[in-house]
């Protein structure tokens, strides 16, 4: 069914796959002739058996609505999204120059705060957030790095240009649902992949162990390692099984962790208790321990801290990471990049307003309804206002939001975010979308191969939040012949 | 491993063994049913004594008809037994515990636990039944095919046969507690009573193992011994227990579990159905369940508490 691809257009907007005239671009060309050959109910057909396997995989995620869990299939979308090897031989060594960039920054506000000192970022923006752990101070992670794991939230602009929306540093969530996207296109399509060599995504959870062993404590061939979880009601609880699994790992809850008299960390097993090496926390600071942070945590394990801070258990992402993940922080990572690595920044970031300062906030309340008003430290798109498609109502209620708590507020303008083909509504039809990388961090530094794309269902709609009705794509990055 | 995920471990078995041991239990009945003379049907009470339920049973129907006895095994989810109940019970047991089991275990599960949901409530007629059940069972038997082939035997795969030899050795002793209750009742004839024997070999799938081991003639005695005693047949108490003991033996803190081990096991050595009357085995049987029991708390004690 031909008509489909061939009225397809994105007018204004940078599109993944096909060109402003309506062709396919050049790397996609095999693609997009291949589902050319599908006809409607073939497509369906396909849909279908990628939710079947999505449903028989149990590849799903937890929200919450009126009170209750509920177990959601993960929302996916046949068509992948492609980017050229080239392309992103770029982005990734602008990930990792940014994270490394991150991390300096992260150590240096713990310890000495020259950037603070030096007057580049306004002292009370680091040390008065509510991310900048006072137990933390003074202490060193191995090879100085505290965020290990971190997903960063990239878009394209009109021209294609990548840019790095937000950093997630503290308990980044995502990647098993990267690779899971895969296995199903390799499910469903298999003869899509016959024209083209992709790089393939599943070497994650390896990469992952290395990367936590790395950080051990104590000299061992196989350091045990536990992948922390809130537990089966947790949202992401799905990926922590999946990344526990991956990497041969425990997946424990705070009860089966307790420290004992050594300032060891200890797990309980059938054969007595066994010393834990590394705990990859998938829980927020503020219930890891509930001697140093919330009392009331049941989620936490006492004396956590005190044994991470004597050297006898390392924490990924270590507590008090998040300071970075602000999004007034977010502003001055491009300086950063100068001032600890003495380097151009290799990716953008969006043009950022802070709200804090006075003529940025003038700026923002004279044009809100042009602008996408975050919270400084707010995750998966809650309490944020899109200007151009918000109501009068909404602009005046974020104005005298902002301006009784200026501090907690940025704005950016509306990008023209990227889109591209995706099967709605038994046609094809543009859709905005986002990539989200993990970039992994201990004694070296890796990126994975492309990420997790996420889609607005909705038509002209900019949330990609799953939690908000979004759905994803599989991400491929693809080889050039030679 | 994790005394909280061995804890899983072995009701996720446990749960299976029950999914499996009541779909064999009502295949097995329906039947049994079907071969039995017009009138002298003994009617479907009997499947619950089996599983205990009267309580729950008599809260929702008030008739031990076919239909609401199956339903109530099926597809109830306020009965702790049913299939449906058990079913998603295990699944949530694997859910928590996917890091540890194969991929395909979780899938299959997962893909047994939809098909149960769907079709639980559907079952009504003899011949759906029977394909449903038909259909659990060739699920259940793919999912410990791929549990025994490709989990290492290790202490993971020792606290789930743990798990299913004790729910199993507990099924088998209440299928052949039924067997002798109804044998005791009388109103059957005689021709019916003999009946009873074999289709307690059919419920535990022992029909040909008993015919290879004892010989074609179905006898009461032999075939209450054979069902408690045989060394060889996995259904068996003595087999279950045998292998519940060396599991056990594999692990650190056995220690309390070994002497209730080796004296229920002298004791089921020494079992003889031909010089027991029906009563006293019915006494038996009451005092076995009640060692399960206190076994189970035993494996608590040892592995699962914090």
């Amino acid at each position: 069914m031909k008509s489909f691809w061939e009225n397809y257009r994105s007018p204004g907007f940078f599109d993944e796959l096909i060109t402003e005239k309506g062709t396919a671009r050049p790397a996609a060309r095999k693609l997009v002739n291949h589902f050319c050959r599908l006809d409607p109910g073939e497509m369906v057909a396909r849909g279908n058996a990628a939710e079947l396997a999505i449903k028989e995989m149990g590849i799903s995620f937890t929200i919450y609505s009126e009170g209750q869990n509920i177990d959601r299939s993960w929302p996916f979308d046949i068509i992948p999204r492609l980017i050229k090897a080239s392309d992103w031989a770029m982005v990734r060594q602008g990930l990792t120059q940014r994270s490394r960039a991150l991390n300096a920054f992260i150590n240096d506000v713990y310890n000495e705060q020259k950037i603070l000192a030096d007057g580049l970022i306004p002292a009370e923006v680091v040390l008065e957030s509510k991310d900048y752990k006072k137990p933390c101070i003074g202490f060193r992670p191995k090879y100085g790095v505290w965020a290990h794991v971190c997903g960063s939230d990239l878009v394209r602009d009109g021209g294609g240009t990548f840019y790095v929306l937000e950093d997630n540093l503290r308990v980044p969530s995502g990647v098993s649902y990267m690779i899971e996207n895969r296995e199903v296109t390799k499910r469903v399509l298999p003869d899509l992949f016959k024209n083209y060599s992709v790089r393939p995504v599943n070497d994650y959870p390896s990469r992952l162990y290395s990367t936590l062993a790395s950080l051990s404590p104590r000299e061992r061939k196989r350091p045990c390692v536990v992948v922390l979880t809130p537990g089966i009601y947790n949202s992401a609880y799905f990926e922590h099984a999946f990344l526990a699994q991956g990497m041969g790992a425990e997946l424990v809850e705070g009860s089966d962790l307790f420290v004992g008299k050594d300032d060891c960390v200890y797990m309980r097993t059938v054969d007595g208790p066994q010393r834990v090496d590394v705990v990859y926390r998938r829980i927020d600071d503020e219930f890891i321990d509930p001697e140093v942070f919330r009392e009331d945590s049941a989620l936490g394990v006492p004396g956590i801290i005190r044994s991470w801070r004597k050297g006898n258990v390392a924490i990924a992402n270590a507590p008090g990471s998040g300071v970075a993940d602000d999004k007034v922080v977010y502003a001055f990572v491009p300086e950063m990049i100068r001032y600890y690595l003495k380097e151009k920044p290799l990716i953008d970031s969006v043009k950022t307003y802070l709200c804090m300062l006075q003529e940025d906030l003038d700026y923002v309340l004279e044009n809100i309804e042009n602008l996408v008003v975050k919270p400084a430290n707010e995750s998966g798109g809650y309490g944020m206002m899109v200007g151009p498609h918000a109501s009068k109502a909404d602009h005046r209620k974020f104005r005298d939001l902002i301006q009784k708590n200026p501090r907690n507020y940025i704005a950016q303008p509306t990008l023209c975010l990227s889109t591209a083909p995706t099967f709605v509504d038994g046609g094809i039809a543009p859709r905005h979308l986002d990539l989200r990388p993990f970039i992994l961090q201990g004694k070296n530094t890796w990126v994975s191969q492309g990420g997790l794309t996420r889609v607005a269902m909705r038509e002209g709609s900019l949330v990609v939040n799953s939690s908000q009705g979004g759905g994803s794509k599989d991400t491929w990055i693809i080889e050039q012949r030679k | 491993m994790l005394s909280s995920v061995a804890e899983r471990l072995y009701w996720m078995a446990r749960y299976l063994e029950r999914v499996e041991d009541t779909a064999r239990l009502t295949y097995a009945y329906t039947q049994f049913i079907l071969d039995t003379p017009r009138g002298s049907e003994p009617g479907w009470r009997s499947l619950i004594d089996i599983i205990d339920g009267h309580e729950s049973f008599d809260r929702r129907y008030k008739n031990y008809n076919e239909r609401n006895v199956c339903k109530f095994l099926i597809a109830d989810l306020d009965n702790m037994s049913s299939i449906r109940h058990s079913m998603r019970a295990a699944r949530e047991n694997v859910r928590t515990t996917r890091d540890v089991l194969p991929e395909q275990c979780w899938e299959l599960v997962n893909e047994l636990y939809i098909y149960v949901n769907s079709n639980a409530e559907k079952v009504k007629a003899r011949q759906s039944r029977l394909d449903f059940l038909d259909h659990v069972l060739a699920m259940s038997a793919q999912i410990y095919g791929v549990i025994s082939s490709s989990l290492s035997h290790d202490h993971a795969y020792r606290f789930m046969r743990m798990g299913r030899n004790l729910e199993r050795a507990d099924m088998t002793s209440r299928v052949v507690d039924v067997a002798v209750m109804t044998a005791m009742d009388g109103n059957l004839g005689d021709e019916a009573s003999t009946w009873i024997w074999g289709h307690l070999l059919k419920s535990l799938s022992a029909v040909t193992a008993y015919r290879r081991e004892v010989g074609p003639l179905v006898d009461a005695n032999d075939v209450v011994n054979f069902v408690f005693g045989d060394q060889n047949f996995p259904r068996s108490i003595s087999y279950c227990l045998a292998v519940f003991r060396r599991d056990s033996r594999a692990l650190r803190n056995h220690a309390q579990l070994d002497k209730p081990l080796i004296s229920m096991g002298r004791k089921l050595s020494r079992f003889d159905a031909s010089k027991m009357s029906l009563e006293k085995l019915h006494q038996y049987i009451d005092v076995f369940q009640e060692q399960l029991i206190k076994l189970n708390l035993l494996v608590y004690q040892s592995w699962f508490s914090k």
